[in-house]
Parts: structure tokens; C-alpha cells; sequence
């Protein structure tokens, strides 16, 4: 019996892997294609807002909209009561004043270049497991470090870094070394941390094309799944399911990274509390664990902080931030790195491709080819990489495939190349190295491919 | 009264700042990323007419930088007048200085948006001298809270110098400014609480025998002077085509459809994203004055006015005494009907923007489908309008720009 199912799963999982390239991911080699990582919502841009514009083809209402929730996304929250009424209810715990202040012009955040300094987008999501084996909320913090607190309120801790070195080296020869980060926690504002404690650290993503993920067929993005890695090709990939906040169900997990949220609107408003401490219609509730003494007992106010109107405005402009062009696609380097790419098999989980389903509220968004180089899938990323803390589905071990559309202007945007959910990687090269678990082989395939497809590997992602 | 004075006093610098200056240009797609080229009949005697249209541009560029840097040049030397001698006098000089700098400079945004000297991706001024709005608390003391802000802090900053400043500028959040136009704007004018008038910072802010802080404060708006002086001069240098190395140089050498996508770029982005959008949408949805341009000064409407007088300079090609081939001259080439319309749509939008006599603080808080308010949104549809149009020309010259004909 055991054998029979297995035999079958096999042969339904390669009819399916066969389907799914065919219908989600192509592998065209035309530069005026390969440019266009958006589809229609493309724009042409690779300075310093590239990831600030509307997509090409917003609407008019929705561009009105767009404008209003930049600066909503911008503004500088205060704590309540104060005089300004539109931007007040900071806190009483938090991590940044305003969304910006992580997705710095939209983009992406980073461990400080020095230890010594201020983190400022980089966040430690927390857990612990306790005498049953499961995983929990810790006890006077709750799921996320705030390091700041309104005035009277105490921040919960002042996370700090530490870095080793790890040295390795190419079968040919050279030498590259890896930056391997540790975090603990000072000045626990909330009594001592849990021994088994789970740390998950997790930097400020880029915000560009998320309405364009939002829409990619769920159908598409499931049957991209392969969990008991039928084909044998290493990779499994899986879907997280998570709980959504708006229906009250589960739903399929898309954004976040280890794909824990199931929406750009849930996406939003957690951040809104999590981050902010900014109520809204479907988090109502200020987060002050139990024990905060002072956090329970500020001032509250009693309607959403941040009004559903405003919530809406943040929405249709974080669902329509434009995903930049891919530069320079006509270049001999960028189809040498690309075929590469493909050689390797980084597209297995870097899916390459889809066209995105049908949106009635936002036309823009709707069917549209679309280039972001993820499977939005959740993968094992081997020991290293870890943060062992589970995130509903999500184990330990696994995170989501990233997109890498804009992975070559955070540069530009952001004045860093920091990778990888906590930032440990310097450079795109570094990130690569830093792949295992499932990416093991690939990433041994980059190391055995010459010097010169390595780097124009990298010229291809710098490009992107 | 003296809000009436004060308007008057605005308009008639507008008309003469105006009527002497213009420019074209902008941003997105920077260190030569190249929009799709689609196929169109762009023949011939069109690139004869582009390279004139930007032949004649590449000049009017570095004559509005050029004129910004003097006018820079006396704001930093007025502002040192004032802190030496804190007096009112002086101090409506120094803000009447930063007024004429400001109206130029609005005349060059036009030259924004498409990766120029202005913003390209690596050495763009944009963020240091102009980025706002500002979160005001970050930089100085603000009603409610008397100490907030790094002038103030001399714990964390025991001084006051460029480096702090530009270090500060843009940490942690895109309102925490500490360099450019509006935290001199803010150092000079103080907050604004009357849609009447303009912030009314006193003079004795600067008094260093009596306020221990006043030292740190004129320290700041001097430095910021000279940033702002420091980080604008190397634009006219970059448009200077008698230097082999400069932008100016490349950007003639550039095939003439690109070089036409870039000033229709900025002439379009700034008419949709910039004034229609960040400009007055924002602002007049929100009913908020923080998200005023100039909220301080109350110099938003010269402000707007200037930057459509920048993008019609380009169109028609005049810029003071000069005087050649504008970007017209090529879309009657194209389209000569079209041609005809969009000068109109250009024409009205200034003609309206001049029309709105109010500080745009007391249009923001004017009653919903107040004639004001009306007359606002009229000119922002206006804006859009002429986009579009814009964007329908470089479609007619064979290139796609980032924003939407439709």
C-alpha cells in the first residue's frame, strides 16, 4: 500500500510540476520581456525612489488614494492625547515611529553597519516551548520585542548584536568569509526571558509589488507545492496556512517571511500594532501583555488610532507601489548570469514567472505577467540559516522564497546590500553562500560553476 | 491687514521671479536606464527638431542652476547678516532671500525625475535639500514640547556642524529632516498656527546673551545655508556643456528619443506626482496643514506657481532672455492639433494656479465645496490633464514615459 501511494503521489506530483511550469513560470530570453518585472505596472526608475512610484497604470481614484497613503506611511506617529488628532496613539510599546522609518523610501531595512549602533529595522519576533512542547507567547513581552515605550512606559529590552567570522572557500580556490550574527536581549524591562527561548530576527522588507503577489492565483502558487519531494529534486516547498485575522479562517500564507500573513491588508494592519502600536478596526486592542504594568494603564483612546479610512489609503498605496524595471537586459552578462540562473536551478523556488488572476477593485493588478522570482513557498533553508522558532506551518527550518524583483537597488534606495531575513549576508554573493537545507545543491552548484558564471550570476540579480 | 500686505508682497515677487526664469526635466529612470523604445514614426526631420529642442534645453538648464546658485549664495550671506545682528529687519530680509531662491529653485524641478544630477542614483542632491514634509520636533522646539529636537539636545549632540546634520537627515523616517529648504524654511519663519498668516518665530530665538540655545540655532541655519549653497553648486557645473566630463555632455550625446523621454519625463511627473499629487492632493484630502509644501512660509502657492512656470518655460522654449526651440516646437512637428491643445492645457493650469489668491493653509481648511476648494481641485485636474497630454506626446515621439496617458 505504503509503496503503491507513494508510486502514484510520484507520478501526480511530476504531471503536476510539468503543468505548473508550463502554465505559471516562462523562460523567455527576450530582453524587452524580461525588463517588464511588473507587466503593465512597470515603471522605469533606479535611483533613489525607484520604489516610491505608483504602478504605470494606476487608475486616477487610485492614484488620489496612492498619494494620501504615502504620506500616511511616511508620517511620524506621536503618543496620545496630543493636539495633532490625525497621527496620535504611539505605542504604548513599539519599534518605529512610522512605517518609513523601517521601509526607509519603500525599501529595505538593515542590521546597523556596527554593532555598537542603534537597530533600527530589524525587529526579533519571540516564543518559547514550554513543559508540553508547544510553542508559546512569552510571558511579558508576547510575540515581539518593542524595544521603546511611550514616556512613563518602559521599552520591553534593548536587543544587541554580536558577529563572528566564518571563513570558507570555492573549490577554485578563493577565499570568501561569512558574517554569522547573534542577538541577545539587556535592560528586560518585563522580568527574565525564558531559557528556551526562540528568537526569530526579521528585517524590514522591501515594499514594492505586493498587490501583484496578492493576485497571483492561489491555484498557481499551490501546485507549486511539493512537500514530500516526489520529483526528487530536492526541493520540496511547502504552503504555510495561516489564520486570517478578517475571516476568521484559514487562508493560505503569501507575505512576510516566513509567509505568515495572508494578505497585504492583514500584512498592514498587524504591522500597524505590532510595530506602532497603532490600533485599527481589526486590531482593536493595544498590545500590553499581561505584567506591563504601566503599558495597561496609559492612556487609551477609545476608537481605532488609525481610522479605516486611513487604514484603506495605506492599503491601495502599498498595494500598488510600482516593482521597477529590470535594467540592462540586453547585455551579454545579464543572459550569461540568467542562463546560469536557470542552470543551477535557482528558479525551482525563485519561480521565475505567473500571471496574476483577476482583481475587480484594482484592474491594474489583473493579469498581468509578471517576473518576481518566488514560489512564495516555504523551504528548508537548512541548519544555518534557522531561527527554529515555528510560525504556524512554518518550522524552524523554513523560510519563504524571497522575491527578487528591486534585489539590485536597495543600493541605490537604501545605502546597504544587507540579505536574508536578518540581514547577516553583505552582499548577493554572500546571500547565495549563505543558502542550504534544500538549497544545499544549488548553492554547491554555484560554487563549482567558474569564476566568470558567478559573476555574471551576480550581474544578473544586481539588475533585477 | 497685514495678511493682505503679506499676499501682495508674494504675488509680485512670483510675477518677477517668474517672468525671469524657467527650466525643464526629471527622475525615475536613472543612471541611463532607457524606457522601452516602441515603434512609431518618429522619422527624420523629428530628430532634427528633438536635437534643437535639446540643444536649447541642456542651456536652460544651466542657466536656472546657474541663477539658483547666486540666489543661494546671498540666502547664505543674509542669513550670516541676521545671526550676527539678530533684528527684525534683517530677519525679513534673510526670509525674503530664501523666498527668491525658492522660487527658482521650484522653476528647476522640472528637471527632476528622470536620474539627472538633480536625483541620479549616486550623487542626487534631491534628498538633501529639498525633502519634505518635515516632522518639525525633530530639528528644533515645537508648541507642546519646548525641548524636543537636536538643536535642543546637547546631550546626544554636543555640537552643532554639518556632519551632524547631514547624518541626522532622514534617520530613521522620511520626516526626520535636518537639511535643505524647509529646515532653513523652519529656522527662519518658526511654526504656523493662523491660516492668515506665516509662522512667526521671534527674533529673540537668535539671542545668544539670553538663550543658551540661540547659539546652536544660529550654528544650524548658518550650516544649512552653506550645505544647501555646498550641495547646489555642482548642478550648473553638471550642465555646463563647455565641460567634457559633465552631465550636460552626455546628455547631448544621448540618441534623441531618450533625450526627449527625459524632459518629458520631468515636465510629466512633476505636473502628476509632485503638484497633483504630493503637492495639493494630499494636503486637501487629508484637510491637513502639516502636509503643506511650505507650511512655515506660506510660500506653497508661489511655490506651485513656479514649478508650472518651469514646465511652460519648457514647452516654449523662453527662460528670461532666452530664447529657442522648446519642447512645443517638436510636438507641433508630431502633432500639430495636439500641439495646440496641450499649450492651452499648459496655459490654463497657470492661468488657474495664479488664479488661487489664498495661502494654501487657509485653502486646506476652507469648508468642503468652498468656491477655494473648488477652484483647488479644478487645478488639480488641470495638472493631471496636462500629464496625460504630455504623456500622449512622448508616445507620439516613440518612447513610453512613467506616467499614464489614460
Amino acid at each position: 500500500m505504503f509503496l503503491k501511494n507513494n508510486s502514484l503521489n510520484l507520478f501526480i506530483a511530476s504531471c503536476f510540476s510539468v503543468a505548473s511550469i508550463g502554465t505559471a513560470s516562462d523562460l523567455t530570453t527576450d530582453a524587452k520581456l524580461l525588463e517588464l518585472s511588473g507587466g503593465e505596472t512597470t515603471v522605469f526608475a533606479d535611483g533613489p525612489t525607484a520604489f516610491s512610484m505608483p504602478a504605470a497604470n494606476t487608475t486616477h481614484d487610485h492614484r488620489t488614494e496612492f498619494v494620501v497613503g504615502n504620506s500616511l506611511f511616511n508620517e511620524n506617529w506621536v503618543a496620545a492625547p496630543s493636539s495633532v488628532k490625525s497621527r496620535q496613539g504611539l505605542g504604548p510599546t513599539f519599534n518605529a515611529q512610522s512605517c518609513s522609518a523601517c521601509h526607509f523610501k519603500d525599501g529595505r531595512g538593515a542590521p546597523p553597519p556596527k554593532t555598537t549602533q542603534p537597530i533600527l529595522s530589524l525587529l526579533f519576533r519571540i516564543s518559547y516551548i514550554d513543559s508540553a512542547g508547544r510553542v508559546q507567547d512569552v510571558p511579558g513581552y508576547g510575540d515581539q520585542i518593542q524595544p521603546k515605550g511611550i514616556p512613563g512606559v518602559p521599552g520591553e529590552a534593548k536587543p544587541l548584536l554580536s558577529r563572528a567570522i566564518k571563513e570558507g572557500k570555492y573549490p577554485d580556490g578563493q577565499i570568501y568569509s561569512l558574517e554569522v550574527p547573534s542577538v541577545t536581549f539587556e535592560e528586560l524591562a518585563y522580568g527574565k526571558l525564558p531559557k528556551n527561548l526562540l528568537i526569530s530576527p526579521r528585517v524590514a522588507p522591501a515594499v514594492i509589488g505586493m498587490g501583484l503577489l496578492e493576485n497571483i492565483k492561489e491555484s498557481d502558487i499551490l501546485a507549486l507545492q511539493d512537500p514530500s519531494d516526489a520529483n526528487n529534486d530536492h526541493i520540496s516547498g511547502r504552503a504555510n496556512q495561516v489564520f486570517n485575522v478578517e475571516t476568521g479562517k484559514t487562508s493560505l500564507g503569501r507575505f512576510g517571511w516566513k509567509s505568515n500573513q495572508p494578505s497585504v491588508r492583514q500584512q498592514n494592519f498587524s504591522a500597524f500594532l505590532g510595530d506602532m502600536g497603532i490600533t485599527s478596526k481589526f486590531k482593536p486592542t493595544q498590545n500590553c501583555v499581561s505584567g506591563q504594568t504601566e503599558c495597561l494603564a496609559s492612556f487609551k483612546i477609545k476608537t481605532p488610532e488609525l481610522s479605516t479610512e486611513s487604514e484603506n489609503q495605506v492599503l491601495t498605496y502599498t498595494r500598488l507601489l510600482a516593482v521597477p524595471a529590470a535594467r540592462n537586459t540586453d547585455k551579454p552578462a545579464f543572459s550569461s548570469g540568467l542562463k546560469t540562473f536557470r542552470t543551477l536551478e535557482c528558479n525551482s523556488c525563485h519561480v521565475e514567472s505567473f500571471t496574476t488572476g483577476d482583481n475587480a477593485d484594482f484592474p491594474e493588478l489583473s493579469h498581468q505577467k509578471i517576473r518576481p522570482y518566488t514560489d512564495l513557498l516555504l523551504h528548508d533553508m537548512g541548519n544555518e540559516l534557522a531561527d527554529k522558532r515555528p510560525d504556524f506551518l512554518a518550522t524552524g527550518n523554513e523560510w519563504r522564497t524571497p522575491p527578487l524583483w528591486g534585489v539590485g537597488l536597495f543600493q541605490v534606495v537604501n545605502h546597504h546590500t544587507r540579505y536574508l531575513h536578518d540581514g547577516r549576508a553583505r552582499s548577493l554573493e554572500e546571500a547565495i553562500l549563505w543558502h542550504g537545507g534544500e538549497a544545499e545543491m544549488c548553492k554547491t552548484r554555484f560554487m563549482e560553476s567558474p569564476l566568470s558564471a558567478r559573476t555574471d550570476l551576480i550581474y544578473f540579480l544586481e539588475n533585477l | 491687514m497685514i495678511s493682505t500686505t503679506l499676499i501682495v508682497t508674494f504675488s509680485s515677487l512670483t510675477f518677477f521671479t517668474v517672468a525671469t526664469a524657467q527650466a525643464p526635466s526629471s527622475t525615475p529612470p536613472a543612471s541611463g536606464a532607457v524606457l522601452p523604445t516602441e515603434t512609431a514614426s518618429f522619422d527624420w526631420a523629428h530628430k532634427s527638431e528633438s536635437r534643437k529642442v535639446m540643444n536649447h534645453y541642456v542651456k536652460m538648464v544651466h542657466q536656472v542652476y546657474s541663477d539658483l546658485n547666486k540666489s543661494v549664495s546671498l540666502l547664505k550671506t543674509d542669513i550670516k547678516l541676521f545671526t550676527e545682528n539678530p533684528n527684525p529687519a534683517q530677519l525679513e530680509i534673510a526670509k525674503l532671500s530664501w523666498k527668491k531662491a525658492r522660487i527658482i529653485y521650484s522653476l528647476s524641478e522640472s528637471f527632476r525625475f528622470y536620474g539627472g544630477p538633480i536625483d541620479d542614483a549616486k550623487n542626487g542632491v534631491e534628498g538633501l535639500v529639498n525633502t519634505w514634509p518635515i516632522d518639525e520636533s525633530y530639528l528644533d522646539y515645537v508648541k507642546g514640547t519646548p525641548n524636543s529636537g537636536i538643536i535642543q539636545n546637547t546631550k546626544l549632540y554636543p555640537e552643532i556642524n554639518a556632519s551632524v546634520l547631514l547624518e541626522m537627515n532622514e534617520k530613521g523616517g522620511e520626516k526626520n529632516i535636518s537639511t535643505g529648504f524647509h529646515a532653513i524654511e523652519f529656522l527662519l519663519w518658526g511654526q504656523d498656527f493662523n491660516p492668515q498668516f506665516s509662522g512667526n518665530r521671534p527674533v529673540s530665538d537668535y539671542f545668544a546673551s539670553s538663550n543658551p540655545i540661540a547659539k546652536r540655532r544660529s550654528q544650524a541655519l548658518n550650516t544649512l545655508a552653506e550645505l544647501l549653497e555646498t550641495h547646489l553648486l555642482p548642478l550648473e557645473k553638471q550642465w555646463d556643456t563647455l565641460n567634457e566630463s559633465s552631465y550636460a555632455t552626455q546628455f547631448l550625446k544621448l540618441p534623441e528619443q531618450q533625450g526627449i523621454q527625459k524632459i518629458l519625463t520631468g515636465m510629466a511627473m512633476l505636473s502628476m506626482d509632485e503638484m497633483a499629487g504630493e503637492r495639493m492632493t494630499v494636503a486637501l484630502i487629508k484637510r491637513d496643514t502639516e502636509n503643506e509644501q511650505d507650511c512655515f512660509s506660506d510660500f506653497s502657492m508661489q511655490d506651485l506657481t513656479a514649478n508650472m512656470q518651469g514646465i511652460l518655460n519648457i514647452w516654449t522654449g523662453q527662460y528670461g532672455t532666452l530664447s529657442g526651440p522648446g519642447v512645443s516646437t517638436l510636438a507641433k512637428s508630431l502633432d500639430g492639433d495636439f500641439a495646440k491643445k496641450t499649450e492651452f492645457a499648459l496655459n490654463q493650469s497657470l492661468t488657474k494656479l495664479s488664479n488661487l489668491k489664498a495661502p494654501f493653509d487657509f485653502i486646506i481648511q476652507s469648508p468642503k465645496n468652498s468656491p477655494l476648494q473648488k477652484q483647488a481641485f479644478e487645478v488639480i485636474n488641470s495638472l493631471e490633464n496636462q500629464a496625460k497630454m504630455l504623456s500622449k506626446i512622448a508616445r507620439l515621439s516613440g518612447v513610453r514615459i512613467n506616467v499614464s496617458e489614460k
